[in-house]
């Protein structure tokens, strides 16, 4: 085999693609199961709204979380609450709630809402320009065409018009037309200073090579079962099986990496789903598994010397950890807007996306659409979450209520600091008895300073458009709840500050590849990771396919 | 001799003081259960159920349940829980889930002494009007007390089958399921149920 690819996300699976398609042979292989799209996506049953992503995996991800810092009084505004339930942490500590993955062929892209962007350029420079985090090894420039290629990949719809993110090509297709909810909010935004955009998404607005347009169900995140979102597993994957240099293995876990001498690794062992252990050699080792999978298997893997933790000798890796910074606020518009149709996130702001855009706090945010991210797309949630009371009078208040509610989100920079951390827990192992991966997460002040932000500015956009009475709002202040993770094995010029090198190689190790978010040396001003990720891929392949002809 | 004496009496005081600290704790349970409303019968059906652990629903607790279901979402316009077979699938996941079944049974052995106090009969020879009114209470009481998880139980549970059921979304003028068709006429407002 000429590579292993471990984990077949985002970054996995635009490896693969970017190497099997110069001939090189890849073996990929999955802890999770492969999904049919067709089969084991339930949006045409009745009871659809019952499940959230339909994760078939017999052995769920397991984790567990270090000590959760304390709540404040002066910041119960940013408290998790709904009219009818109340407060949804009532404890003075914040709740560690969970980290949303999908394990499975094409990764945590199956329940992604498709969000396909670029990272802010000044993102790039968080160190030098803003005395934080760090500064990636490269600029935007030298990722620009393998954003453009990863968007051709996937089929991006969006809008050419984004000055902040100067582009080479136009996007492969079209924006997709507002929703009427949305429409709403665009009508109104002369009352705030937040201007709005069409999104890029990962979500056809018409059909691209054989896979259908959207038809506007907002669910992508229950999985699509049309294939007109773009995951990992219906574009990058697909068209590496077709080259025939990629064979795509699920349900099998790596336990370690292998490490040789010359400071080389062997290649991987792994326990495949009918517990059979294998052992496979290959040139080059490429670790996808996400931003906590991924130093966890690092750090149970060893040197060969005596230490225990590969590519870890700078201390690094588990350390910088990023979370998703969110908000969201809902509320019911005096119209009934059927919220419950469109694209999760069609629209979206960038308006305080820059990394000094908040005035008293460093580091960016987006806002966006967020009804269906909300889990507010369907009548089960109405019922339980937004229509309070029972008996006659709550159905006839379903009835005025339905299609009514307005969600704004917003997702923000998060900053690493010394205490959030990835480790190995060893006092929690997993079935194959390997200790799990302890999440310690801590925001800071200027963390919460941007929340608050968040949060007012999504309370100003709602009230903007006409609605009076906000009935929930959620967000990262009372519970960890993370979808993108960040910052683990970060990347850089200079070994003892970084893990990896500008081309996602082990300073170290020369066969051994890093290409997911745990690169990351700071997170963006709430972009969705993916893209970027795949870009990242799409370049290091391009180092991997010189690195093997040398 | 001295000694065997005073271990005598040194046995009997703890028996005595035992006895004591038992009686105290009795009482006081018997007091608590006095202000809660609880009559002896019910006190012996509460132990009882926990050693009913494995045991199913009863015929009298369906009973309630049904009733308890039909007065959360009752027939209007459109049909109610129990036409859209709500009840069935709330048994079935008690058959399946004990924890679920417990909980179902704890709160139905508070919610009949209530009956019993303030209409004379237990809940499930209740009319509707007086089972609304055993849900108002059991919304109000203490967040965690017996009466409270039956009805934040019921509550979820209800509407979760209750509006997954298409004769549901007739009112609603929802044209679910998102899939196969989706929601082409996005864009628009909504005007009529037709464009839904």
């Amino acid at each position: 085999m000429d590579v292993i690819v471990i984990g077949s996300g985002a970054g996995g699976g635009a490896s693969a693609w970017a190497l099997s398609q110069q001939g090189i042979n890849v073996l990929v292989l999955e802890a999770g199961p492969a999904y049919d799209p067709y089969k084991d996506y339930h949006l045409h049953q009745p009871d659809w709204e019952l499940e959230r992503f339909p994760d078939k995996q017999e052995h769920p991800l397991k984790y567990s979380f270090g000590e959760m810092q304390p709540l404040e009084k002066r910041y119960d505004r940013l408290r998790t609450w709904n009219h009818i339930r109340g407060l949804t942490n009532r404890s003075d500590t914040r709740i560690p709630y969970k980290y949303h993955h999908v394990q499975g062929v094409g990764g945590s892209t199956l329940h992604f809402t498709g969000e396909a962007h670029r990272l802010h350029p000044k993102a790039f420079q968080m160190r030098s320009q803003y005395g934080v985090a760090a500064d990636w090894p490269l600029s935007y420039e030298d990722l620009e065409n393998d954003y453009a290629k990863a968007e051709r990949v996937v089929g991006v719809s969006g809008e050419d018009k984004f000055s902040q993110r100067p582009r080479s090509t136009d996007f492969p297709l079209p924006p997709h037309p507002a929703s009427y909810a949305s429409q709403k909010i665009i009508a109104h935004s002369h009352n705030t200073d937040l201007k709005w955009d069409f999104n890029s998404l990962a979500t056809l607005s018409a059909p691209y090579e054989g896979r259908p347009g959207c038809n506007y169900c907002n669910n992508c995140g229950r999985g699509c079962p049309r294939k007109d979102k773009g995951s990992v597993d219906v574009t990058f994957l697909h068209k590496a099986r077709l080259t025939g240099h990629c064979q795509i293995q699920s349900n099998s876990t790596v336990l370690r990496i292998i490490s040789g001498d010359n400071d080389r690794v062997e290649g991987v062992e792994y326990i495949d789903k009918t517990g059979a252990t294998h052992l496979v050699k290959a040139k080059v080792v490429i670790v996808a598994c996400g931003a906590i999978e991924t130093p966890r298997l690092l750090l149970l893997s060893d040197t060969g010397d005596g230490e225990q933790g590969l590519a870890n000798e700078s201390g690094l890796v588990g350390q910088n950890f990023m979370e998703t910074l969110s908000w969201v606020s809902a509320g019911l518009h005096p119209e009934n807007l059927g919220s419950y149709r469109g694209l999760p996130t069609d629209i979206i702001s960038w308006s305080y996306n820059a990394p000094d855009a908040i005035s008293n706090a460093i580091g960016g945010c987006r806002f966006a659409v967020g009804t269906s991210e909300s889990d507010l797309a369907g009548p089960v949630n109405y019922a339980k979450r937004v229509v309070a009371g029972w008996g006659l009078a709550h159905k006839q208040k379903m009835r005025e209520t339905f299609g009514h509610v307005l969600s704004v989100g917003s997702i923000g920079e998060s900053l690493p600091n010394p205490n959030s951390f990835i480790a190995l827990d060893e006092s929690n192992k997993d079935r194959f008895g390997r200790s799990i991966a302890k999440i310690s997460s801590f925001l800071n002040e200027g963390e919460i300073s941007r929340l608050k932000f968040m949060a007012n500015k999504c309370r100003e956009v709602l009230n903007a458009t006409g609605v009076t009475e906000i009935f929930e709002e959620y967000g990262s202040y009372d519970f960890f709840n993370s979808t993108h993770v960040f910052g683990t094995a970060r990347m850089g010029n200079d070994p003892a500050e970084s893990v990896v090198n500008p081309y996602c190689q082990s300073h170290r190790w020369k066969n051994l590849f890093i290409v997911d978010s745990s690169v990351f040396p700071s997170s963006g001003g709430g972009e969705a990771p993916s893209l970027t990720i795949e870009a990242l891929a799409i370049r290091t392949a391009r180092y991997i396919r010189q690195y093997l002809n040398s | 001799m001295a000694n065997t004496f005073s271990r005598r009496r040194f046995i009997g005081s703890l028996l005595y003081l035992t006895a004591l600290l038992f009686s105290g704790i009795l009482l006081f349970r018997s007091y608590r259960s006095y202000r809660a409303g609880l009559d002896f019968s019910t006190l012996i059906a509460r132990s009882r159920a926990r050693w009913r652990y494995d045991d199913p629903l009863d015929a009298t607790e369906l009973r309630c349940l049904q009733q308890y279901i039909d007065v959360l979402a009752p027939d209007d316009d459109s049909p109610g829980a129990l036409k859209v077979g709500v009840d069935q699938r709330i048994i079935a996941k008690s058959s399946d889930d004990p924890d679920y079944r417990q909980t179902l049974r704890q709160g139905i052995l508070r919610i009949n002494p209530l009956a019993q106090n303030k209409f004379g009969c237990p809940f499930h020879q209740l009319t509707a009007d007086q089972v609304h009114e055993i849900i108002l209470i059991s919304e109000q009481a203490k967040r965690y007390s017996s009466e409270r998880l039956l009805f934040d139980r019921l509550r979820e549970d209800t509407f979760s089958y209750y509006y997954v059921a298409p004769e549901s979304w007739q009112s609603l003028c929802y044209q679910g399921p998102p899939q196969p068709v989706g929601f082409s006429g996005y864009q628009q407002p909504l005007e009529s149920c037709d464009q839904s």
